[in-house]
């Protein structure tokens, strides 16, 4: 059978046809004018799945780039306000050098009491309101003067938190900006702590917990002279200097009358001096100026000999605030009741009552260094000239240790700018690329787009003009 | 005389086939209208001398040309094309309410997160976290009208299968009614062509609406089938009616009874497609979503501290059906899981800080039992709100409560007897939660006896440090553990065997307590319909937790809600949010696509088809004419065959004369 084709078969395809084309034009027309070649998911899905991934990817880096800038505004302050504080032990170091020649020790010091005002400044800085070296506690000022005990020389203290403060450069890499103010400016490495002066008390073997410098307070407690000499403590006794278990120190006795009436009486082999049975406070000073004061007035009559003396005493590191006594053993542990520090002391030879000056090698942080150059400079530990050259020299490690510490910490600041500069080339990048993806997924191919307009406007002509030429023609036309 | 009759049957037929061809043309353009041919036949010859001689024509029938395989074809391609397109439509509704660009659900997530981001930079701004707060009320909010989105257009669709239904009724009405009127005619003995067609169209009508096979049978009654068999229309319509089940689904079903049918074809399998299928799955998908959001965030939240540090009274913002039977058949929207809680107690006037854990279990614990076991921690109550049927936790004056678990700064040194106190420092950075023993062996004095040192084990038992605290150790200093946790041991003594015990906390509700009953949570509502922002923190955003130390630069619990941009909470652990939510978006893009191009086969079957049968049954004017000329010839012929007869028997009467 051959296929019947009837006008009406003829006209529901030319319009059919007319349709198809038309629906193609309207839908390159909007491509042509959105420039869009998705506009909703069914357009292509597979391309939609990448597009939505690749948006959320611009848009996260976008964030990243700016979390990128933050930080890195954030560490660049930082690392300025560390090169002042370099600055300020740089001009530090100097100042300590010329006061180990210089006498306008005076006018130096002053000086250093404006470096630490200039440290005080930089270690409270604020960026935005926010404490840039108070770790996380950011609201508060991380730095503020300290309870000042006898013989602390810690004046300022760190309030803050011990966290770094991170911030994010996408969900799962994490940056740390602000440091924690005690890590840059209390950096410690403890070594031998150091006794100065002549009470014979030296480190112990325990490991002490104290900072900076302090002072051990040794003091005479009581003195009992042992046999039968009758040599009794005198009423001044109390005044005694001698530190020592039984036999340590010696008083040697010479009753020259034979009735104890008088005599000469002499203390570790010292000048020996006159008493009389009357005396009953005769001060009594040895080799080395120390001294007891004995009470000769109940002497056994014909004493000639050595009297062994036992004299007890204390230990106090918080200006006598608590006091432990001496136990003259290889360690003895003395705590500060005021910052609970702790030092360890070998008394064995403690031999007699004074104060030793302690530096706790190694941990003065960025304000005891400043602090204990200036009160050196002051000598208000009344140092000999030969002892000041000494603590200067010390000083001046300290200071350098801090310095270095500090330099530390830029060191790892700029390293991290430097990852800050890598990873803002890689969003970029990322960026760029994801861009690209995006106009090659969504971007309608403008030249193949108005090709294809071209080409489907003119099917839609020839469909017209085909359908109108053929519909019109009928057999009736040649009939008649 | 039989010349004559000849000669009129001829006349008379051809007059026939002319009305034949006056009806096609007068239809050409009717749809539906199949063309008619008039059957001529010859009549029965009579026998004259031996001859058998013709007696004319007649018309036997006026015939419909129709193909049955054509017409059938059709019929289920209408069916399947408006099934298809139904679906298609629903899906496209459903993609342009998940259509990406600016203001979509998907840009929400999107600002949300980066916003989460940026306000890294400084959690303690508040305008940075109000900005934060705002971009989870957009992103609610468009979950929300996302969620009332399909609720319309289930509605929507409801209504429309009412309609549908309605219609095939109607339909299946006149048919039977056709049905009856065809046969009366045809009894008769006539063929009624143009009730025939008539009813032709209204079964193609009905095929539009549902799935159905016509059979003809004796005589020109047709059965109107399902295509699964069951009878819509004979004599009699069956009618059609709704119901809705108790699982939520429309279903339609024969009056008087409740049998769902299965229909196939035809645009009420699509509206029962998409009302119970398509749609569901979208709105399931959505409430994933929102689940996932609300769990996840709200966790995150519930364990950490806003500005304002720990807190004296937290409401719980979810509530149970029944607080006296076990929380797992109380109803909870959220429910909880067997796991632990640890509550952290601080001391305001000292700072100290205990851990207390709670164990949960919600098989047997009902939620006035949490209560009990709550208020047993020393400093702290939770009440139960028979009303609301809410917790409440409340902190004795002077004290204060938080679930950010962190390290104690208060240790329980019952079984120490030396005069050092241990502390501990630094922030657990484990994953899970752990008990860690601190041991001393050896007796001595902290930084001064050599070979003093103390042993810490985990949960399992296992030594995991050994700490020099003897000599050469700084006393107080900081001693590294593990994870992050550092330990110092004052100057002071330490005996052999004293021990210490102290929770280390890396999850501090692994229950999900907080969640199910909102305390201190960043969500209100349960579901996609009712996620909300929890207006305490729109009006105080101080409270939302970004820090888990309480200090404002603290980021320790922002981190937790921005990996959650990355972990894959959903789909089983297979996908984050974003790739959730453009799972769906593709999914009902290449769903659209797919039915798109489904639909167009369809059409374009559904088009030859039509030529087809236009082809077989269509009207041509111009062979319409073709035919009218020979008929208008034969007539012609017929009439001057009469008109020789007449002269022929004209002479004859002539010879009588």
């Amino acid at each position: 059978m051959t296929f019947r084709v009837t006008p009406l078969l003829f006209a529901r395809q030319a319009i059919e046809h007319a349709r198809r084309h038309t629906a193609n034009l309207v839908n390159l027309q909007q491509q042509v004018s959105t420039g869009l070649r998705v506009s909703k998911p069914s357009d292509d899905p597979a391309a939609v799945r990448s597009l939505l991934a690749q948006k959320i990817e611009v848009s996260r880096i976008d964030t990243q780039l700016a979390n990128i800038q933050d930080a890195r505004l954030k560490l660049n302050l930082s690392v300025s306000q560390l090169m002042e504080v370099n600055s300020i032990f740089v001009r530090a170091q100097d100042i300590a050098l010329e006061g180990n020649q210089s006498n306008e020790r005076e006018v130096l010091a002053r000086e250093v009491d404006e470096l630490i005002s200039r440290l005080q400044m930089v270690a409270n800085s604020k960026h935005d309101g926010q404490y840039i070296f108070a770790g996380t506690a950011v609201d508060s000022a991380p730095f503020v003067e300290g309870a000042n005990g006898p013989g602390v020389a810690n004046t300022v203290q760190y309030a803050g938190s011990s966290d770094r403060v991170e911030t994010a450069i996408d969900s799962g890499l994490w940056l740390d900006v602000f440091f924690s103010g005690d890590e840059v400016f209390q950096q410690r490495s403890r070594q031998q702590t150091l006794f100065l002066g002549q009470t014979g008390a030296v480190a112990g073997s325990g490991t002490d917990s104290a900072f900076g410098q302090g002072t051990l307070t040794v003091r005479h407690t009581s003195t009992v002279y042992l046999g039968v000499s009758g040599v009794q403590p005198g009423t001044g006794s109390a005044d005694d200097t001698i530190i020592g278990p039984a036999g340590t120190h010696v008083l040697t006795v010479n009753d020259t009358s034979g009735t104890g009436s008088n005599g000469t009486v002499s203390l570790n082999g010292g000048a020996p001096v006159a008493f009389t049975s009357a005396d009953g406070n005769l001060k009594i000073t040895g080799p080395l100026g120390e001294a007891v004061y004995v009470d000769m007035t109940a002497i056994a009559p014909g004493f000639n000999g050595t009297v062994d003396i036992q004299a007890d005493g204390t230990l106090s590191v918080d200006g006598g605030a608590t006091t432990s006594p001496i136990t003259f053993s290889g360690n003895q542990v003395v705590r500060d009741s005021i910052t609970g520090g702790v030092t360890n002391v070998d008394s064995t030879n403690i031999r007699r009552a004074g104060t030793n000056h302690l530096e706790y090698t190694g941990t003065a942080d960025a304000f005891q260094a400043l602090t204990e150059l200036r009160d050196d400079l002051r000598n208000v530990r009344n140092l000999s000239e030969s002892e000041y050259h000494d603590s200067m020299a010390r000083r001046i490690e300290d200071l350098k240790r801090v310095r270095e510490g500090i330099l530390d910490i830029v060191g790892q600041q700029a390293a991290e700018l430097e990852t800050i500069d890598s990873l803002e080339r890689r969003a970029q990048d990322l960026q760029l690329e994801s861009q690209r993806l995006i106009s090659g997924l969504e971007s309608a191919d403008l030249s193949e787009t108005i090709v294809n307009l071209q080409n489907e406007q003119n099917l839609l002509q020839f469909t017209y003009a085909s359908s109108v030429r053929l519909l019109d023609q009928s057999l009736l036309d040649f009939l008649r | 005389m039989l010349n004559l009759s000849t000669g009129l049957t001829a006349l008379q037929s051809n007059q026939v086939a002319l009305d034949v061809i006056a009806q096609n043309i007068a239809n050409a353009n009717t749809p539906g209208y199949h063309r008619q041919v008039a059957q001529l036949v010859e009549r029965a010859p009579v026998e004259l001398n031996g001859l058998f001689i013709g007696t004319g024509v007649d018309v036997s029938e006026i015939r419909q040309i129709r193909s049955g395989i054509i017409e059938e074809a059709l019929t289920r391609n209408i069916s399947q094309r408006a099934d298809a397109g139904t679906q298609l439509d629903a899906m496209r509704q459903i993609e342009s309410l998940l259509t990406p660009g600016s203001g979509s659900i998907h840009d929400r997530f999107q600002t949300f997160f980066d916003n989460l981001q940026q306000l890294s930079t400084r959690p303690n701004d508040s305008t940075l976290r109000r900005i934060v707060l705002q971009s989870a009320a957009a992103l609610t909010s468009e979950i929300n009208s996302l969620s009332d989105g399909y609720l319309r257009f289930r509605s929507q669709l409801d209504s429309e299968i009412e309609q549908t239904v309605d219609q095939i009724n109607g339909y299946t009405a006149k048919i039977a009614q056709l049905n009856r009127t065809i046969q009366i005619a045809s009894s008769q003995g006539s063929v009624p062509n143009d009730l025939l067609d008539q009813r032709d169209e209204l079964v193609n009508r009905l095929a539009e609406l549902v799935g159905v096979n016509a059979t003809q049978e004796g005589g020109q009654r047709v059965t109107i089938n399902l295509v699964d068999g069951g009878v819509l229309a004979t004599d009699s319509p069956v009618p059609l009616q709704v119901l809705y089940s108790q699982s939520g689904q429309a279903e339609v079903a024969i009056q008087g009874f409740t049998d769902p049918i299965t229909f196939h074809g035809g645009k009420l399998a699509g509206l029962l497609e998409a009302r119970n299928q398509i749609l569901p799955d979208y709105q399931q998908r959505l409430s994933t979503l929102a689940n996932g959001l609300i769990r996840s965030i709200d966790a995150v939240q519930a364990t950490g501290l806003g500005s304002g540090g720990s807190f004296q009274r937290l409401d719980g913002a979810r509530s149970v059906n029944n607080v006296a039977v076990p929380l797992s058949n109380s109803g909870m929207a959220l429910p909880a899981s067997a796991g632990d809680l640890f509550v952290s107690v601080t001391d305001a006037s000292t700072g100290n800080r205990t851990i207390s854990r709670v164990t949960i279990d919600p098989a047997t614990q009902s939620l006035q039992d949490v209560a009990a076991a709550i208020s047993a921690i020393d400093h702290v109550q939770a009440v139960v709100n028979s009303q609301t049927k809410t917790l409440t936790i409340l902190a004795e004056p002077g004290y204060a409560f938080d679930f950010a678990g962190r390290l104690e700064t208060s240790l329980d040194v019952s079984s120490f007897t030396g005069t050092s106190s241990p502390g501990l420092s630094g922030r657990y950075s484990g994953t899970a939660n752990e008990e860690f023993q601190f041991q001393v062996v050896g007796t001595g004095t902290v930084g001064v006896t050599p070979g003093l040192t103390v042993e810490v084990r985990n949960s399992a038992g296992q030594l995991i440090n050994s700490l020099n605290v003897g000599a050469g150790y700084e006393p107080g200093s900081a001693l590294s553990v593990a994870d992050g946790v550092s330990v110092s041991f004052s100057s002071g003594t330490a005996n052999s065997g004293d021990s210490l015990t102290s929770p280390m906390v890396a999850l501090p509700d692994t229950s999900g307590l907080l969640v199910g009953l909102g305390l201190n949570s960043f969500f209100q509502g349960t579901t996609a319909g009712d996620i909300r922002v929890n207006p305490r923190l729109l009006q105080d955003p101080s409270l939302f937790a970004t820090s888990r130390t309480g200090q404002p630069g603290d980021v320790g619990n922002l981190q937790g809600l921005l990996a959650l941009r990355d972990s894959k909470v959903l789909a089983n652990g297979t996908q984050t949010f974003e790739q959730y939510l453009n799972d769906m978006t593709v999914r009902i893009g290449s769903q659209v696509s797919e039915q798109t191009l489904i639909t167009e086969n369809l059409d374009l079957l559904g088009s030859r088809l039509e030529a087809d049968r236009i082809s077989f049954s269509g009207v041509d004017p111009n062979e319409e004419v073709v035919n009218m000329i020979q008929y208008q010839r034969s007539f012609q012929a017929a009439a001057q065959y009469l008109s020789t007869v007449n002269e022929m028997l004209d002479d004859l009467f002539q010879i009588l004369k």
